[in-house]
């Protein structure tokens, strides 16, 4: 089969940046979020790597398993990350950015654009009721159910 | 179920079934299963509802959501129905570029497939 | 999906199409209305709110309709009062002449999904008999927009078929024809020869498909029995 597709981004949790399945993945490759240990604020990141903000842009992220349409101050709601409150992470699957005058499309990643991003909250979502029923079997199950999830302050999109 | 949870949920049901143990019982119960499979039902009826979304916009620019979505898979775009969607209802030069793209591809495709033109 | 989309008036705001009638088929046309006016062409379509991305069609020029075929004798408009013997029927031809806006009307109202909102999409579509347009008023007052489909009369599509393209077509029947029952023979043969390479060249393309051939588990089963 001659079908030009890479390896099944959405499956996969851990970011892996191979094209082609058949290649191994790097393992020192970096996961997201990237977790900013040594707390530098942004500008230091930028300056540190080189990076430069794009302005009046919004870039597709791919958070977890979920994609999210987001531009500089939005909050989203995701999947539970595994990071203190108020820490600054950095976003490294970047689907698409678009600005004023041009976008960029990634197949499927646009390489070297970053999204910078804060830790909010650490809460549960809604809680669900779960009821299970089956009729003239004498079957009644009640069970509750509450995701773990995280707030997400967006902060800039950024460029090499 | 606590029967206190029950006429909890019950509020502002019609006739008895808000007031008497046993009808709100009835009424709570069957409405939870309802719930349980409509939590199943909302990814299909949203898949749905987004794939009309980019139908509708990816005909504007003179294709098909067929060969839209055969275009971007082929080259590797990984941005799934839900952002395409909302791409296509709020960022149309985006979505515009994304259709010029997927055009440039199908170019070198052999006719209905994913496989590149023999030449 | 929230309806704050439906809020802004420069998305939201419903137009107005024109179509003249003239030599399109029923059907044809209907399919492009129906879809107009539940706004199936528009991005921000929502299924569960027709009403607010639906669009008014006008059409005119209702009695210069065509069907295929042999529809004018044949087809009926059917309606039951619902007493005994209540059913009364229009032929088609006869229809043309005593209501034109109807056959148009009937075709489109079964390509709506049959719902309460129906009633309210068929209010918006207008049909004229003449070339006269009422609602030029109200279709200025609207604001302009691409999206807006303004047909005009019926233009045969123009066919020019490639010489590759023909000689696929005509691939086989190339021979001269004499009364001669020989050359029927080559004829025959000629096709079959054709027909049967096409059907390799399908058979090829699925196992490229496929990628390649699976084992062969069927000949072991047979074994066994």
């Amino acid at each position: 089969m001659n079908r030009i597709i890479g390896s099944n981004l959405m499956k996969s949790t851990s970011s892996i940046l191979v094209r082609n399945q058949s290649i191994a993945p790097i393992k020192s490759f970096s996961t997201t979020p990237i977790i900013n240990s040594s707390q530098v604020s942004e500008e230091d990141y930028n300056t540190k790597n080189s990076f430069k903000p794009i302005e009046e842009s919004f870039a597709v992220v791919h958070i977890s398993g979920k994609q999210f349409k987001v531009i500089k101050g939005d909050i989203i709601m995701t999947d539970r990350i595994n990071v203190d409150v108020g820490e600054h992470i950095v976003l490294d699957k970047v689907l698409l950015v678009g600005t004023k005058s041009q976008t960029m499309i990634g197949t499927p990643l646009v390489e070297n654009v970053k999204v910078h991003a804060y830790i909010e909250e650490q809460p549960k979502t809604e809680h669900v009721t779960i009821f299970k029923h089956k009729p003239r079997k004498n079957y009644k199950r009640t069970t509750g159910f509450q995701a773990l999830a995280t707030y997400i302050r967006i902060g800039d999109i950024i460029q090499k | 179920m606590n029967i206190d949870k029950i006429f909890k949920l019950a509020k502002g049901f019609y006739g008895r079934s808000k007031n008497c143990k046993s009808l709100a019982r009835e009424r709570v119960e069957k409405g939870l299963e309802y719930n349980y499979v409509s939590r199943k039902l909302k990814k299909r009826d949203f898949r749905q509802f987004w794939i009309q979304r980019i139908n509708a916009g990816s005909r504007i620019h003179g294709l098909t959501y067929n060969d839209f979505s055969r275009g971007l898979t082929a080259s590797d775009v990984q941005i799934n129905r839900k952002i395409l969607s909302e791409l296509a209802v709020s960022e149309p030069y985006s979505f515009k570029s994304l259709v010029d793209h997927s055009k440039n591809i199908l170019s070198h495709l052999h006719k209905n497939t994913y496989s590149p033109k023999e030449i | 999906m929230s309806r704050a989309i439906f809020k802004n008036p420069l998305t939201a705001s419903h137009l107005w199409h024109v179509v003249d009638a003239s030599g399109h088929r029923v059907g044809r046309l209907a399919t492009k209305i129906a879809d107009l006016l539940r706004g199936k062409h528009k991005p921000i379509f929502d299924k569960s709110a027709p009403l607010d991305c639906g669009d008014y069609v006008v059409v005119l020029n209702a009695h210069k309709i065509e069907f295929t075929g042999k529809k004018w004798d044949q087809k009926m408009y059917r309606k039951h009062s619902g007493y005994p013997g209540g059913l009364k029927e229009t032929v088609a031809k006869d229809m043309l002449v005593k209501e034109p806006e109807h056959i148009i009307r009937h075709a489109v109202m079964g390509m709506i999904p049959k719902n309460d909102s129906k009633i309210y999409l068929g209010q918006r579509l207008k049909i004229y008999d003449g070339i006269f347009n009422p609602h030029q008023g109200q279709i200025t007052n609207t604001p302009s927009s691409p999206l807006a489909l303004n047909m005009g009369p019926y233009v045969e599509p123009e066919l020019n078929p490639s010489q590759k393209q023909l000689d696929e077509y005509y691939a086989g029947y190339k021979l001269q024809i004499d009364n001669n029952s020989e050359s029927f023979d080559i004829l025959e043969t000629k096709v079959r020869s054709h027909k049967d390479q096409l059907k390799r060249e399908r058979r090829l393309l699925r196992k490229k498909r496929v990628g390649e051939l699976k084992p062969l588990k069927s000949a072991s089963i047979k074994k066994d029995n």
